[in-house]
């Protein structure tokens, strides 16, 4: 592994540890205490430091998965490490799960190829290995290995992350990686956003697939769906109900927790997969958010790797808003973990939340934050921060059914034992929508789940003015 | 048996008594919020405990709010989080808890102890009186309302008639307030707020010039901690500008049981006269309701507890935009002490206006 590789993981982590740990932790990780070496010299240390091989490789399907109690949580952890050869070697604290293997000098090794395993998710080896892709171009969490091993929902980046802040600690103070980490972790983070994909349920698209719903059983001989024309009809007489309407009542919702939230908009080819609202709509949208909640960008389908037609959205956008454009999520989330990262970042976006799966909830770069993507090819960190989703409004419901909200309980709660943030994208047309009942409630319990989590609420931008300064 | 003021890290075995008790997930910073950061001795709890063995078996607390009257701004105190344990019950805990706020009460001419409460026997006993009862207005956007109206079973034929008979009652709100929506003007400039502006003091003083009675002192520094600094739930606070005079605000919030919540309004008359008090409430209130329509609220409640003269006039204007009123909540209790006598009106309950703002705050 060379170091510009090692060093871009260090860094990612260094970043991850200022943002969700106390102060006093950023200053021990440091290279007298840490150390990434390869696996032989790693085994011959003989101080108390830790140690991370850097040259073990890690196989895409994950391999030897164990759960590991830590803080409160159970972790779990792949592509188990063998016991170092040799004497002097204690598996920590538990001999059939251990997190560590200690040696009598005081040398720490993880048990898990937690370098390999990082550097895999954050530089998206499933996505660049596994080439089949959907309908719109896009990697699915279906093709994931993870998936297979029931892994999707594991934050293992923030995990490897705690192990390590807990080691740091007990280290310093008695030279044994501690299991808890009680003040060292801040509270977990939301960064909630919403996609403005439909402000006006009249648009001609929004009506014409209500009609394709009326009429789609009758392919398969049943009756039509007539229900559906009752919201042809009451989006036709009042557009803005359950869609722009549905703004104010997110805001007003944030507001009573104390929350904020990123408006993500959408303007360029108007279309099926293009905006539906127009400027006007956006210009409307953009009097309402108040100070303290942020708007985005929504990159327009055909925007995609397209500079020009990326450049005449943003440029509209930001003239039309008065405001720079500095955040931005891909509309279908079409988006290639290769290409788009490096596209973005030279063309203005600072940060992005685009890194997230359509039909699944779960941490599709194995991490619960923010990070910097890594250009594989000049080895070299790109200059974007990426904030991958990990809950989508209608998937949990999908994914979960009635159970959603216990999900997500289970979600925050393992968060707040581990440090990090949960993306959580919510369209306004999901939100209070009885055309979609099942979601009727839906983001207020989330919600009320976070308020009970202690959670704080950062925007996308603030998330980034903090990992910056 | 001892009975007296909570100790330093007594905080959270209190509050898992609190949540024992009532099946409830109570935060310490929750706990902290109500109980400490009041403005009369900020960051001491006025809290009582009764121990027995290391044990906490009892609690009680108040909370210092000031009120105004005719004659000025005052303290009373509210009392919350009573609390005894069953096996101790019949050993004059509760009274010994009562008696140390008592003196305190009196030593510190706070006028009126007061609350609602559901058992009412045991405060009467320690000379409570229970002048009026709160009740209900309440406006209906869905027939997933019924959590409201109807306990049982949701799949019950009493709940489907619940259901049946929300659904008819929304047909007559809807049609309530359309036809009722009152126009925009031009001079009329409604805001959200995220702090209370300075003013908000001298309207709550107009109002009792205006109205008289008794009610409780909404200044700057109570809203900060009440709506805004509640870690309930924030509620949304929206003001109403005649040109750009303050004469008065809403306050709204959407409960965890999804019902939104017409927390406070209040509305004095704006200096020229151009409008008048009913209209510039009927404008107040549609705010809530329309935000709390758009928050997804299921329906809308508020309270109408007195024969105050601005609590009948939200009854007649929230009528007028489709709410319903009915017989369903907690008894007022009120306790005066020597220092109630100095006041005008002293006896006289009926006179306070009260809304949901006088609640401990848990659905804003």
């Amino acid at each position: 592994m060379n170091s510009a590789r090692i060093d871009y993981i260090k860094k990612q982590i260094e970043n991850h540890i200022r943002l969700f740990f106390s102060k006093e932790i950023v200053e021990h990780f440091n290279d007298t205490i840490v150390r990434f070496l390869p696996y032989d010299e790693a085994v011959h240390v003989r101080k108390n430091q830790i140690v991370i091989p850097v040259d073990i490789r890690a196989e895409l399907q994950p391999d030897d998965i164990y759960q590991v109690d830590f803080n409160n949580t159970k972790l779990i952890l792949w592509n188990k490490l063998p016991k170092p050869t040799g004497e002097g070697w204690t598996p920590l604290q538990n001999e059939s799960a251990p997190l560590w293997y200690q040696h009598v000098s005081g040398t720490l090794i993880p048990t898990w190829n937690l370098f390999g395993n990082l550097f895999n998710l954050l530089t998206a080896q499933e996505e660049i290995e596994l080439t089949k892709r959907d309908e719109h171009g896009r990697f699915s969490s279906l093709d994931s290995p993870r998936l297979k091993s029931g892994l999707l929902e594991v934050p293992a980046f923030n995990e490897a992350v705690a192990v390590l802040v807990g080691a740091l600690g007990g280290m310093v103070e008695n030279c044994k990686p501690n299991f808890e980490l009680k003040d060292l972790v801040k509270p977990p983070v939301v960064v909630l956003s919403h996609d403005c994909d439909v402000l006006y349920g009249n648009d001609f698209w929004t009506q014409i697939v209500r009609a394709y719903r009326v009429l789609l059983p009758l392919t398969r001989f049943r009756l039509p769906r007539i229900g559906n024309l009752w919201w042809i009809i009451r989006n036709y007489v009042t557009p803005k109900r359950f869609y722009f309407d549905n703004v104010k009542g997110m805001i007003d919702i944030e507001r009573n927790f104390g929350y904020t939230s990123t408006f993500y908009l959408i303007n360029g080819e108007y279309g099926r997969f293009g905006t539906r609202s127009g400027i006007k709509g956006i210009i409307d949208l953009a009097k309402i958010v108040p100070d303290g909640w942020d708007l985005g960008m929504h990159y327009n389908y055909n925007t995609f790797l397209k500079e020009d037609l990326f450049h005449s959205q943003r440029n509209e956008l930001q003239d039309e808003l008065s405001i720079p454009i500095q955040a931005g999520r891909a509309h279908y989330l079409k988006f290639d973990s290769q290409k788009s990262f490096s596209f973005l970042a030279s063309n203005g976006i600072e940060v992005d939340e685009s890194l997230g799966y359509v039909k699944r909830i779960g941490y599709r770069a194995g991490l619960g934050g923010c990070f910097q993507p890594y250009d594989l090819k000049n080895d070299k960190t790109i200059d974007l921060w990426e904030i991958p989703i990990v809950v989508m409004d209608a998937c949990i419901v999908q994914q979960y059914g009635k159970d959603a909200i216990t999900a997500f309980q289970k979600m925050i709660e393992h968060i707040k034992s581990i440090g990090g943030a949960l993306s959580i994208i919510f369209h306004p047309g999901q939100f209070y929508n009885p055309e979609h009942s099942t979601m009727l409630g839906i983001y207020h319990k989330l919600l009320m789940e976070c308020r009970h989590a202690g959670v704080e609420s950062k925007t996308a931008l603030s998330l980034l003015k903090e990992v910056k300064q | 048996m001892e009975v007296r003021l909570i100790k330093d890290g007594e905080a959270e075995k209190c509050n898992d008594l609190h949540n024992r008790w009532y099946k409830t997930n109570r935060t310490l910073k929750q706990w902290h919020w109500v109980f400490l950061q009041n403005s009369y001795e900020p960051d001491k709890p006025l809290y009582t405990v009764a121990v027995d063995n290391d044990n906490i078996v009892g609690t009680q607390t108040f909370i210092p709010i000031k009120m105004i009257d005719e004659n000025g701004i005052f303290w009373t105190a509210k009392s919350e989080g009573t609390l005894v344990d069953p096996a101790y019950r019949g050993k004059q805990i509760f009274k010994k808890m009562y008696d140390l706020f008592f003196d305190y009460a009196e030593k510190n001419k706070f006028v009126y102890i007061w609350g609602f409460t559901t058992a009412t026997k045991a405060l009467e006993r320690i000379n409570f009186k229970i002048p009026f009862k709160t009740t209900q207005i309440f406006l209906p956007f869905s027939s997933r309302a019924v959590s409201m109206l109807s306990k049982t079973d949701t799949k019950s034929i009493i709940t489907l008639m619940y259901k049946i008979g929300l659904g008819c009652t929304r047909i007559v709100s809807s049609t309530k307030l359309i036809m009722n929506k009152p126009g925009k003007q031009d001079s009329i400039t409604i805001k959200t707020l995220v702090k209370a502006p300075q003013e908000v003091g001298d309207v709550c003083q107009k109002f009792i010039d205006t109205y008289g009675g008794k009610t409780i002192y909404r200044d700057s520094e109570y809203f900060q901690w009440r709506i805004f600094e509640n870690p309930y739930v924030k509620g949304v606070f929206k003001t109403i500008y005649v040109d750009s005079e303050l004469v008065g605000w809403v306050v709204y919030s959407l409960g965890d049981d999804g019902i939104g919540c017409l927390v406070d309004v209040l509305v004095v008359q704006d200096k020229n006269r151009k409008f008048t008090i009913e209209y510039l409430l009927k404008r107040l209130i549609y705010e809530a309701v329309i935000g709390t329509r758009d928050m997804g609220a299921t329906g809308i409640r508020g309270w109408h507890v007195t024969n105050h003269p601005f609590d009948l006039l939200i009854k007649k204007v929230a009528k007028s935009l489709g709410f319903y009123h009915f017989q369903r909540g907690y008894a007022a209790v009120i306790y005066s002490t020597q220092s109630a006598e100095e006041r005008p009106s002293h006896d006289l309950f009926n006179d306070w206006y009260i809304s949901r703002i006088f609640t401990e705050g848990v659905l804003g």
